[in-house]
């Protein structure tokens, strides 16, 4: 990472930089974020303006060192909208700033002030005596303090809490005794946190020590070389934890998450597995780790976060499993907008920000597939696209160490904001990105590979032909004998394509099988097509009909003819061999039959390296 | 024996983001801009990473210059 801003500053390619450094997040190297705080003063204050506009004034008064982290949370506020101008007090001069009126203090004028604290900030020796008293003395005086500060210099604000320690002199008895340390300091913050004044806010630093191990944040030697309160390695998690803070209350929370339907709220595809192949509920690991991501999900729509839906699928599909499957957690009910087609999902968000009437820059994007969000993320910079991790057992970690969705209070209107706007799963007129779109299928550096049935593919050939659905023209099904039977034939034509991409190996993901016709041995008849539609719209449909067509001038073919045999699933076809420019022509039974003249040279591109 | 100047330069020059830093054995912290108490803390916590290394609790007060430091540093690699 680092060297890649390197280079990008050196080129003078200051935006670019600047996105690279907005990327980063409290999981990054640390090596990497010191960089990106430092490149930061590199950038040039019109472009830091251009793309992030909103500046903020924050106040920093430490009971313990701050210089270490405030580059952090001035980064990290960035990437969350906001462009922090930082004051800090003097080390540890956190309650005469207040109480002397400090005229440095009042000349910044701050927006909001932060009040960084440790534990070693309570007076609390070990071994109490009068513990309730040093308690109440010590709640008032924090109290008093941040009503002080709000009062005085007109602002929000925002207290740590108080860590608890991990010594425990009095042992197992720790926890047991009201007057030691640790009790104390629980104590207090609970009365704290019962008591706040008004535009109070407590920062639970007590909840993220504990979160990633008192252990790894407080460093002895650090804190006595440096009385720094916080590790290096955990003062990312800390200045990103504020940065959530300060962004809710300056209105920079994002207000809808979208997420996908596939392998994002339940295992499988829907379309092609139907609701009884779906993984969704008790009994297998990944049935219970996508339950576990519902209630999360559902958790964040009870308290006013809008749901929203992009998923590749017909319509019906997609609603299918909210309104029969016995273990969906999400109800219609709970989602706001649903777009399900299959059309790419950057033109689909834009259609749920219309409906929604909220700006894009509101969204948070969740989706299982690389290449969904690769796309969103280089067509919609304003969207906050998630790296979803592989495994779904921690979706909901992912999405909750991201802190998208702070707010300052929980009121009734947002309790009760899913239902109000709930709307139909409607297809919105948009321009379209059309030249986007092909900038970014070019750059999936996409590749495939083409065989014929053979030993060492006709097990998962056999496997897709069986279970594919939705992207199947005739629905034909075959028996492992039945497609080696078929490939012995000297008159078959059998084609089946692997796509890698710059994410990874999709596997098998095409089958195609053709015959000569024995009456008329100049036309090749497609027996069987289908695809994955993971791979929809990227050019695997234009690959296998060049392949077709390579096939019919080996053989001097003349016409290449296919049926379409319509099923409640494959509607998704219905235009397939129009779109590919086939001729419709008539037929007995059902379904449409259509032709293709082989001298015709095809309309279509991809840009598909097929390799061997 | 392995030169740790050019290692340490490296370091420093990482630390303060500039390319242009020239580490001698007479440097003192006086010398560069913004090598101040806190950011030696951060250079020490740098350098034991990087050499694999640990400083006892007063083992740094008493350094005068990157010479001395770089005695410690080799004496420390060697055990």
């Amino acid at each position: 990472m680092k060297e890649a801003i390197k280079s990008r500053l050196r080129a003078g390619a200051h935006e670019e930089a600047l996105s690279l450094i907005l990327r980063m997040g409290p999981a990054n190297a640390i090596e990497d974020l010191e960089y990106a705080c430092k490149a930061l003063a590199r950038i040039p204050a019109e472009v830091l303006a251009g793309r992030v506009p909103l500046r903020r004034k924050l106040a920093v008064l430490g009971g313990a060192t701050t210089q270490f982290f405030v580059p952090l949370i001035r980064l990290f506020a960035l990437r969350r909208g906001v462009h922090l101008e930082v004051y800090e007090s003097d080390f540890g001069l956190y309650e005469q700033e207040i109480w002397s009126d400090s005229q440095a203090l009042r000349a910044f004028a701050p927006d909001v002030i932060h009040f960084h604290l440790c534990s070693r900030n309570l007076s609390f020796s070990y071994n109490e005596i009068a513990a309730a008293d040093r308690l109440d003395a010590e709640v008032s005086r924090f109290l008093r303090l941040y009503r002080a500060a709000g009062e005085r210099f007109s602002c929000p604000v925002l207290a740590d809490n108080f860590e608890t320690d991990f010594e425990r002199p009095n042992g197992g008895l720790d926890v047991m005794l009201a007057g030691s340390r640790n009790s104390l300091i629980r104590a207090t913050n609970a009365n704290l946190a019962r008591n706040l004044p008004a535009r109070v806010l407590l920062h639970d630093v007590e909840a993220l020590s504990s979160k990633h191990g008192k252990l790894r944040w407080f460093d002895w030697r650090l804190y006595n070389a440096a009385k720094s309160a916080i590790s290096f390695e955990c003062q990312p998690y800390y200045a990103d934890s504020l940065s959530a803070a300060l962004a809710s209350l300056f209105g920079k929370s994002k207000k809808c998450l979208v997420l996908d339907l596939d392998n994002t709220l339940w295992g499988g595809v829907i379309g092609d597995d139907g609701l009884g192949g779906i993984q969704l509920g008790a009994g297998q690991p990944a049935g219970e780790a996508f339950v576990a991501f519902q209630h999360y999900v559902k958790a964040l729509k009870d308290r006013g976060v809008i749901i929203a839906i992009a998923s590749k699928n017909e319509v019906e599909n997609a609603w299918l499993p909210f309104r029969e499957h016995p273990d969906m957690v999400l109800k219609e009910t709970d989602i706001s907008s649903c777009v399900a087609n299959w059309e790419p999902k950057n033109v689909n968000l834009r259609t749920i920000a219309k409906q929604l009437n909220i700006g894009l820059d509101s969204f948070v994007f969740f989706d299982d597939n690389p290449a969904e969000r690769d796309l969103v993320r280089s067509s919609l910079p304003e969207v906050t696209v998630l790296d979803v991790p592989e495994d779904p057992s921690l979706f909901v970690q992912c999405l909750d160490d991201a802190q998208l969705f702070d707010a300052l209070s929980i009121t009734e209107e947002d309790r009760r904001r899913g239902d109000y706007l709930q709307g139909n799963a409607a297809r919105g007129q948009l321009e379209q990105t059309a030249s986007s779109y092909d900038d970014y299928l070019a750059q999936l550096s996409m590749t495939a590979v083409v065989e014929p049935v053979l030993d060492t593919n006709i097990a998962r050939i056999t496997q897709l032909i069986n279970k594919t659905n939705q992207f199947n023209l005739t629905t034909r099904r075959m028996t492992e004998s039945e497609v080696r039977a078929f490939a012995a034939d000297a008159n078959a034509y059998t084609s089946s394509t692997r796509l890698t991409d710059k994410f990874g190996d999709n596997g098998l993901i095409s089958v195609v099988f053709g015959r000569i016709d024995p009456a008329d041995r100049e036309i090749l008849d497609l027996e069987l097509w289908l695809m994955s539609c993971r791979v929809l719209k990227r050019g695997v449909e234009i690959l296998d009909m060049e392949q077709v067509l390579a096939f019919c001038g080996k053989r001097g073919l003349r016409q290449v003819r296919g049926r379409y045999f319509p099923t409640a699933k494959n509607r998704l076809v219905e235009n397939h061999y129009s779109s590919l420019g086939f001729r419709r022509i008539d037929a007995d039974g059902e379904g449409t039959a259509w032709i293709y003249d082989v001298d015709t040279r095809l309309p279509l591109s991809h840009t598909i390296a097929i390799l061997g | 024996m392995p030169d740790h100047r050019l290692e340490l330069q490296d370091i420093i020059r990482d630390l303060f983001d500039d390319d242009e830093i020239q580490v001698t054995e007479k440097t003192m912290a006086s010398d560069i801009r913004g090598w101040d108490s806190l950011n030696n803390v951060k250079l020490m916590v740098k350098i034991e990473k990087k050499f694999a290394i640990r400083f006892g609790a007063g083992e740094i007060v008493s350094l005068k210059n990157v010479g001395e430091l770089l005695r410690l540093i080799e004496a420390k690699t060697r055990r």
